[in-house]
């Protein structure tokens, strides 16, 4: 038989993969993932059943891309705090339990990204090997891994994550063709006619993913969006940073703009769930500036001290009393930020505790 | 000074400025007179470099290596096992953040049981001080031992003063309200900075002789 | 190039993968792949005709594929006839993959 370059991919891949038996990971789920990969491995080697070979490339790809999340996890460095939320939050819009790999980078810049869904049903259909669906990989940047409130960004990838999931912003187009976009009424100078219309499709993205993170950590990406996309103007990748920002205002304020509106008929028209905010705002100024963690009552205020915190934040620079006037700005920072991670953690401690059995 | 019982301790924690600790998962951590305080999530695991020691009084010209290059980090979850080696010095924390009244102060000592196996910390909270305590774990016994995160680890003696210290404002502190294990500060204290002088001017008075 | 195809056509790779083996080995298609693909296809139809008409059930992929008909008459002319794989010929998997491409294209 000739060479097959997809054959040494999965062969080497297999090899990768045993090597990451030993590897001790956190969820068990996620050592049934690599053993599940395996399978497929082996399968897809013994070529029987018979796949079409653009059908073999296209599983091996996705499984280069497993492999790719299980090696790169964060494993003894899990940033628990800030992904907690983010799992409550998949659980609002994903109804299975979304398995979640999170890898720490060296870029300036946060990512979510998953197995195509084909790859499962191929799997289960023509190989009848069951593997566990929706594995997630997250990626944030390595030295966000204990500061909470940077990782909000985390919010709007995942909002692009489910845009995908569902086609939402596309719904929104097909539906609502003729909907006037913020600063977009026309092409501008220089743009064709493709030019504008995929630009509209990438605002609309770009709107759903910040209302999204919006409705969980409210005005916390707000200043996220205003402070790392300060003062941009319209561009065919993303809006204008004013107009991003009068959009997230006018959910949080429960004003009407025709682009949320928009949304909300493709989610009502779909059964998603809806953009109410869906986090409750905790009272942390005592705690905070007593130094001490702040108890949450639930999950909704696991997402609310990020926008608690990060107004704390802002504020802190102009303290003049109490133990914060002894607090230097850099040292402000790291102690809001590990404040609101302690809170969040605490909170988690509690419910592992209580929901599991006083006697084992 | 009076060391609290646990009725005392159970009195003092009110909100605002009392005693603090948070989680408290078992009430029943409040003994008779002292808390016991649970082992924490995060550990930085000392790690063998090719330099041969830590210099604590580098030459000024020397670019030192930082102190947390020799310690690696890990984490772990509730629940979770930790293997500590014999000679093997971890760093980690209460799992509980607290927060010390400026009229108090607080011992931690190990646990009776662990003791037994080898494992011994002792350290102390200075009036003021918020965060999770410090935790120098060293095993002096031959045989690894598999703590479990959020087990019951230390003791903490909680003793009322007769006058009020304020942990900040009037020197700067190294450790505030830390949520994780912190390498040593040391390279920080100015008397450092002074012996490193005397040194050099001894140095140099010896050429001079010769 | 191989590895970016995934990425190019998101979640439109069943379709692109059927018409891609249809192109030379029609009888090769998987029955669950056929099945899946022209699921797409005639739910992108309806959307077209009537974009309302989108609801929990509506697969994502179909909506994707029906805006890009919309903007590609070529790709919707391609698309229109087919309800079955015996409607999906060499050259009519040609045409459509290289009208799915334009589509899709950066």
């Amino acid at each position: 038989m000739p060479h097959s370059l997809t054959d040494t991919n999965l062969r080497l891949l297999d090899g990768k993969l045993c090597s990451l038996c030993d590897t001790a990971y956190f969820d068990a789920r996620i050592v049934d993932y690599l053993d599940a990969l395996r399978s497929v491995i082996a399968t897809l080697l013994r070529r029987q059943p018979v796949v079409p070979d653009l059908l073999r490339d296209f599983l091996a790809r996705e499984i280069w891309k497993g492999v790719q999340f299980l090696a790169g996890s964060a494993m003894r460095l899990q940033p628990f705090e800030a992904i907690y939320g983010l799992r409550a939050a998949a659980r609002d819009w994903i109804k299975e339990d979304v398995l979640i790999i999170t890898a720490l980078t060296q870029q300036q810049n946060f990512y979510f990204q998953a197995i195509h869904p084909l790859f499962y049903k191929i799997t289960k259909d023509l190989l009848q090997l069951e593997v566990e669906a929706d594995v997630v990989q997250v990626a944030l940047p390595d030295v966000y891994r204990h500061k909470p409130l940077f990782s909000v960004a985390l919010y709007h990838e995942f909002g692009h994550f489910i845009d995908r999931r569902f086609q939402l912003s596309a719904n929104v187009e097909l539906l609502f063709p003729n909907l006037t976009l913020p600063s977009l009424s026309a092409p501008p100078a220089g743009w064709t006619q493709e030019v504008f219309r995929n630009a509209r499709k990438a605002h609309l993205r770009e709107y759903f993913a910040d209302l999204f993170a919006a409705s969980y950590t409210g005005g916390a990406i707000k200043r996220f969006v205003d402070d790392f996309a300060a003062n941009a103007d319209v561009s065919t990748s993303h809006p204008k940073t004013y107009d991003r920002v009068q959009v997230i205002e006018a959910l949080l304020t429960g004003k009407n703009h025709r682009v949320i509106e928009a949304f909300r008929h493709a989610l009502h028209a779909r059964q998603c769930p809806d953009l109410t905010p869906k986090y409750s705002r905790p009272n942390v100024e005592e705690a905070f500036v007593n130094l001490r963690t702040a108890r949450l009552q639930g999950v909704s205020e696991v997402h609310g001290i990020l926008e608690a915190g990060w107004e704390f934040l802002h504020q802190a620079a102009d303290r003049d009393e109490g133990v914060w006037q002894h607090i230097e700005d850099a040292d402000a920072e790291r102690i809001v930020n590990d404040l609101v991670a302690k809170s969040i953690r605490n909170w988690m401690l509690g419910e592992q505790w209580s929901h599991a059995p006083a006697d084992g | 000074m009076h060391l609290l019982t646990g009725e005392e301790i159970k009195a003092s924690m009110a909100p605002a400025r009392g005693l603090f600790v948070d989680p408290l998962l078992d009430p029943g951590q409040i003994a008779s007179s002292g808390i016991d305080l649970r082992l924490g999530y995060d550990f930085l695991v000392g790690v063998t470099t090719r330099r041969p020691s830590f210099d604590l009084r580098p030459p000024a010209s020397d670019q030192p290596r930082g102190i947390a290059s020799y310690f690696q980090e890990t984490r772990r979850d509730l629940g979770d096992k930790f293997v500590l080696y014999p000679n093997q010095v971890v760093l980690t924390t209460t799992l509980e953040y607290l927060c010390v009244p400026e009229n108090m102060s607080v011992n931690l000592e190990t646990r009776s049981s662990l003791n037994r196996l080898g494992v011994h910390v002792g350290t102390s909270l200075q009036p003021g001080y918020t965060g999770c305590a410090s935790l120098e774990l060293f095993n002096h016994g031959h045989t690894p031992i598999e703590l479990v995160v959020g087990a019951r680890v230390v003791q903490a003696r909680i003793f009322r003063l007769d006058a009020t210290h304020a942990y900040l404002g009037k020197a700067p502190r190294k450790y505030v309200a830390n949520v994780r294990p912190e390498v040593s500060r040391i390279l920080e204290d100015s008397e450092l900075a002074r012996l490193r002088a005397i040194w050099e001017r001894n140095s140099n008075a010896g050429r001079d002789i010769d | 190039m191989l590895a970016a195809t995934s990425e190019k056509f998101g979640n439109l790779e069943p379709v692109r993968i059927l018409f891609s083996i249809a192109r030379t080995n029609p009888e090769q298609v998987p029955p669950t792949l056929v099945e899946h693909a022209l699921a797409i296809i005639r739910q992108a139809k309806e959307l077209l005709a009537n974009p309302a008409a989108a609801d929990q059930d509506t697969l994502p992929e179909a909506i994707s594929l029906a805006l890009a008909m919309r903007t590609h008459a070529d790709l919707a002319s391609d698309l229109e006839p087919i309800d079955t794989l015996q409607q999906i010929d060499p050259d009519v998997a040609a045409r459509a993959l290289e009208h799915l491409d334009a589509a899709f294209a950066d």
